[in-house]
């Protein structure tokens, strides 16, 4: 088996890594992710991230812009996965990191680290195409039901994917959940990962089909009850990178570059200093290039003899 | 249908056609801003034929004739169709235009019919006499705001059909392509024009020259200039781009992308050295079949890598439509019997004769029966069953089994079992037909003969419990769950095959749990008896082998792999959940395997096969059924979830959600049992979880107090404090439920 430097510079390469290496730092890193509770607390100074979507050289790009994970702290909202070609590679290096610096990174579930949807916008084609069966994508599979539901940033900001759940008033509430699980359809754990903010007087049904919209109301009540400022989270395009809502109480922060290579947003991470006054980092979507300088157009891989 | 009409007759031998029927309308003009109605009557179309000594051709006029229509030798209008003039037709039944000298003029219909007929006859002008004038339909949007104007028939800027293209006359195609894709009318006649003047043969040539010559700027418009002929959507465009003879220079042209000009890619390159072959296994004597097998595999390599960027929504949509139809027709091919194709590949693995194939021709094989499972995905279920019916008939599960007993290879084993997965999830009950069919012809021999089904179970075990590869153990797994899953018999059209064990026991619970089931009708009988006696032989045949390490005392379950552990705990948890209790609980209880299964929650062994047995352990609980209850709480199994608690007491980690959720839960079940009448406790099933809590809160409330970071352990207490004092004689170790209750259940102490 390779060792965690040498994948982690394979993964940046967007070069395969065998079944059995994927195997292991799968079943390493759920260790790790089992002792983090459902809501992890973190410490400032951190640079919270928002959707990656397997773009993984604007992955490389947001570490070059924002110091690395080798000297500063991350928090990642989720969706890893899908709609990119990368979405292997750009999973993996975000574990590898967390093995390399656990303390540094942590990583939060999105609505799109689930089976069923995963299944249909991409990361399972991609492991198929890659690797000629799905196992790896089971592997993956199960290690997004470990991953926590929130983040807490020194008590002060709310960090999740989606948003807010009219089953959640407090965010000890969220303890109690079990959530080494499918994403269920509806529920607590389910409208913490696909609830959108919205201009609505109270609780409204969300046109996405699961979780909820909810609006300055819902927010308000929130940041009060649990002594907190901010909501952080991602889940929706930001077409400037980041968007704040209802006096500052909630941003959502984008940091996938020129969406599905065609919608020509920028991206941004949101950096909360020891002082909580943040600070954004937008970046534009730039031309992968290889170690050699050449430029790596995007494509998927092709496939090889066929019988029919 | 014109008709000739010698209405006039004048010096030069001229005549009219008529074109249409006489329409009613009223005839506008706009005078001073204003539409003045000029009057009614019936309108024509009228063309004068003017043969002429000096003229080749007759001189051909065309008109918009109106006759009053109380007198029809008196003329309204007779506005002639010439130069550019644009008609527009608005709402349904009005058609209005400015004539030569700068007059607007309307026409409105009495009928939007015969407005239709009038339009037709424009079009007809456009075509054949006065080709610059033009039709458009003018629509407002849907939002009520501004409105579409829609060419109906028009003179249509076309690319230049020259032989030598320079740069000006590709970037001059570039706009007039992109402009044509905006209406149909446009759309459909370049079409015509790319298939009938060989359009593309005509690039391809200035895409040689430009490539010898290094003129980048052309090829970059090359490039995109192909890339709009693909928004068109056109089959035959599409076509033409992928035969032998244009599609390796297709992908050259594409190679050039004007995202990275300074790049480019090498398609043609890996298309030809590593050269994906059709490997032709069988010969198919079917040319046209060979041809869209081939145009299948180009059509999916361009969608999927060349211009993987670039399609939206609508042309991917359109091409894969295009590659699905040429799938229906393969599998159409494969399924005529007379093709013989599949007979001959199954046959390698059947026939004596074919001793002397080799192990490769046999991987190939399995790897084209693979792909025949893969390429029906987008069937629908009712061709998808039809067609693995006949390959099942033909012999597809010989294949499986050579696959399993023979080939050493593990890349063809898995796609083996890759097969069955695909199989047994789009319809279990393919499994079943195969083994009723044996069993009829079976009648006369010993009922201990192992259907298929049974031997297909029982050699996924033995590869889960033994094979080396990790891989391969983890696809038996998922046929297993997926053979094991009750779901896939009753629920006819359950389409939403989730691979995920957890929400297939999700869904059992609340079907469980369900209040309200529907009577059966006969149909169901029949299918839940098929599936008991599948399950009890199950439970017969396969279930001991495969639970052998908790069965079997002798066993030290520390020196199994923790992984296998794991996966043999999610299948018991899919079996608790989703088999009959008469059919499961017996082989359960009797084999001791939950005291086994709760052994497993011992800090001895990993978290996650530590947790993975306390969440089957919850699931057992919440059945709520009797026997499983006064088992568990008889045999004191709920001391190693607690230990659990106890050591993650104060930690807010996983394994503490993991038991707070179950507590949770069992609180939420008393307040149920609160909202019922307390003194009609006849219910037996409410009761239960009242004594439950009696001894959970008897045996543990020291730890449950503890827990004073959440509410509900304190009201499980608080429950318990309650009941101690209504009923103080009863003990908290009373297990019985039911003094009543003449059932037993022989149950290994």
């Amino acid at each position: 088996m390779m060792k965690l430097d040498e994948v982690i510079e394979t993964l940046r390469q967007g070069k395969h890594v065998d079944e059995d290496t994927i195997y292991r730092l799968c079943d390493m890193v759920q260790e790790l992710l089992m002792n983090e509770s459902n809501v992890t607390h973190v410490d400032t100074p951190v640079t919270i991230c928002g959707d990656i979507h397997g773009q993984l050289h604007d992955l490389l790009t947001l570490f070059e812009k924002s110091g690395g994970v080798e000297k500063n702290r991350y928090i990642f909202l989720g969706d890893f996965v899908d709609r990119g070609f990368y979405s292997l590679e750009s999973f993996l290096l975000l574990v590898c990191y967390k093995l390399r610096y656990p303390d540094r990174i942590v990583l939060i579930r999105g609505n799109h680290e689930t089976r069923q949807i995963t299944k249909v916008y991409g990361f399972y084609d991609e492991v198929v195409r890659k690797y000629g069966n799905s196992n790896v994508w089971r592997y993956c599979c199960e290690v997004f039901d470990y991953l926590p539901l929130g983040a807490i940033v020194n008590n002060k900001v709310f960090c999740v994917h989606g948003g807010l759940s009219p089953d959640v008033l407090s965010v000890n509430e969220i303890r109690t959940i079990d959530r080494k699980k499918e994403v269920p359809h509806e529920g607590a754990m389910c409208d913490l990962l696909w609830s959108d903010p919205e201009d609505v007087d109270t609780w409204s049904l969300s046109p996405r089909g699961a979780g909820f919209l909810f609006g300055q109301n819902e927010v308000d009540k929130f940041l009060h009850t649990n002594n907190v400022e901010l909501v952080a989270r991602a889940h929706q395009l930001v077409m400037e990178g980041y968007k704040e809502m209802f006096d500052g109480g909630l941003v959502t922060v984008w940091s996938a570059p020129n969406y599905c290579y065609r919608c020509g947003n920028v991206a941004a991470v949101l950096r909360i200093d020891d002082d909580m006054t943040k600070d954004y980092t937008i970046f534009e979507a730039v031309q992968a290039r290889d170690s050699g300088g050449n430029v790596i157009i995007p494509t998927k891989k092709p496939q090889m003899d066929y019988f029919l | 249908m014109p008709e000739s009409s010698n209405m006039q007759h004048s010096p030069n031998d001229s005549k009219n056609l008529v074109y249409t029927d006489k329409k009613r309308v009223k005839v506008y003009v706009l005078e001073n801003n204003e539409w003045k109605d000029t009057g009614t009557g019936f309108c024509q179309g009228v063309v004068e034929e003017q043969t002429d000594a000096d003229l080749q051709f007759p001189k051909k006029q065309a008109y918009l004739l109106v006759v009053d229509e109380d007198a029809d030798d008196q003329v309204l209008l007779k506005s002639r169709l010439e130069r550019n003039i644009e008609y527009q037709r608005q709402e349904e039944t009005l058609i209005v235009w400015k004539d030569l000298n700068g007059q607007d003029i309307a026409l409105s219909f009495e009928e939007s019919v015969g407005c239709d007929s009038l339009c037709e006859y424009i079009c007809f002008v456009q075509k054949n006499i006065e080709t610059r004038i033009s039709l458009v339909a003018v629509r407002s949007t849907d939002d009520g705001i501004g409105s579409v104007h829609e060419i109906i028939t028009g003179p249509v800027n076309l690319p230049s059909n020259e032989e030598n293209q320079t740069e000006d006359s590709l970037l001059e195609a570039l706009k007039i392509l992109n402009e044509n894709t905006s209406f149909d009318y446009l759309r459909n006649e370049t079409i015509q024009f790319v298939i009938n003047d060989h359009y593309l043969s005509i690039l391809i040539k200035s895409f040689n020259q430009s490539e010898r010559s290094k003129l980048y700027r052309n090829l970059l418009l090359l490039s995109n200039i192909i890339k709009t002929l693909i928004l068109f959507n056109s089959k035959e465009i599409v076509e033409e781009m992928i035969n032998e003879e244009n599609f390796l220079s297709i992908c050259g042209i594409l190679e050039y992308d004007t995202e990275f000009p300074k790049s480019k890619l090498n398609h043609r390159q890996y298309l030809n050295d590593k050269e994906p072959k059709f490997k032709e296994m069988v010969p198919i004597s079917d040319q046209s079949i060979k041809l869209m097998i081939t145009q299948n595999f180009r059509l999916q390599f361009l969608k999927d890598v060349v211009l993987v960027r670039f399609l939206d929504d609508q042309s991917f949509t359109f091409i894969s439509d295009l590659m699905l139809s040429y799938q229906n027709s393969i599998i159409d091919f494969l399924q005529e019997d007379g093709n013989n194709f599949i007979n001959q590949v199954i046959s390698m693995y059947t026939s004596e004769e074919n001793s002397n194939i080799t192990p490769d021709k046999r991987r190939d094989g399995i790897k084209l029966l693979h792909e025949c499972v893969q390429l029906s995905q987008n069937l629908n279920s009712i061709e998808k069953t039809l067609f693995y019916k006949f390959l099942i008939k033909k012999g597809l599960f010989q294949v499986i089994q050579f696959a399993f007993n023979m080939e050493t290879n593990n890349d063809v084993r898995i796609l083996a079992t890759h097969i069955i997965v695909g199989l047994i999830e789009h319809d279990i009950q393919l499994i079943q037909s195969v083994q009723n069919d044996e069993v009829s012809s079976l009648k006369d021999q010993n009922a201990n003969i192992q259907s298929t089904d049974m031997s297909l179970l029982l050699i996924l075990t033995k590869i889960l419990l033994t094979d080396k590869s990790p891989g391969l153990r983890e696809q038996s797994f998922q046929a297993l769950v997926s053979l094991l899953d009750p779901e896939d018999y009753i629920v006819d059209d359950f389409q939403n095959h989730d691979d995920s064990i957890d929400t297939r026991i999700d869904n059992m619970l609340q079907i469980q749990n369900g209040k309200n089931r529907d009577e059966p009708d006969t149909d169901r009988n029949s299918e839940r008896f098929q599936l008991a006696e599948y399950l009890q032989r199950f439970y017969k045949q396969v279930a001991p082998t495969l639970f052998h390490c908790f069965i079997d005392k002798s066993v030290n379950l520390h020196s199994y792999d923790q992984q296998l552990l794991i996966k043999l705990v999610k299948l018991l948890n899919l079996m608790i959940q989703g088999h009959e209790a008469s059919i499961s609980r017996r082989f359960i209880l009797e084999n001791g395997i939950l005291i086994k299964l709760i052994s497993l929650a011992s800090n001895t062994y990993i978290l996650q096969l530590r947790l993975a047995a306390v969440r089957c352990f919850k699931n057992v609980v919440f059945l709520n059924d009797d026997f499983y209850l006064r088992y568990l709480i008889g045999k004191n199994l709920f001391d190693p979830v607690f230990q659990v608690f106890k050591e993650n007491l104060h930690e807010d980690n996983i394994a503490n959600s993991t038991i707070l959720d179950f507590l949770k839960s069992l609180n939420a079940e008393l307040k149920v049992v609160e909202d019922e009448d307390r003194s009609l406790i006849g219910n037996k099933s409410s009761r239960n979880f009242l004594l439950l809590n009696k001894y959970i809160c008897g045996r543990y409330g020291d730890l449950l107090q503890s827990a004073n970071y959440v509410t509900f352990t304190q009201e499980m207490m608080d429950t318990y404090n309650e009941e101690m004092q209504r009923l103080p004689s009863i003990s908290t170790t009373e297990t019985s439920f039911d003094e009543n209750d003449n059932t037993t259940l022989e149950v290994e102490v």
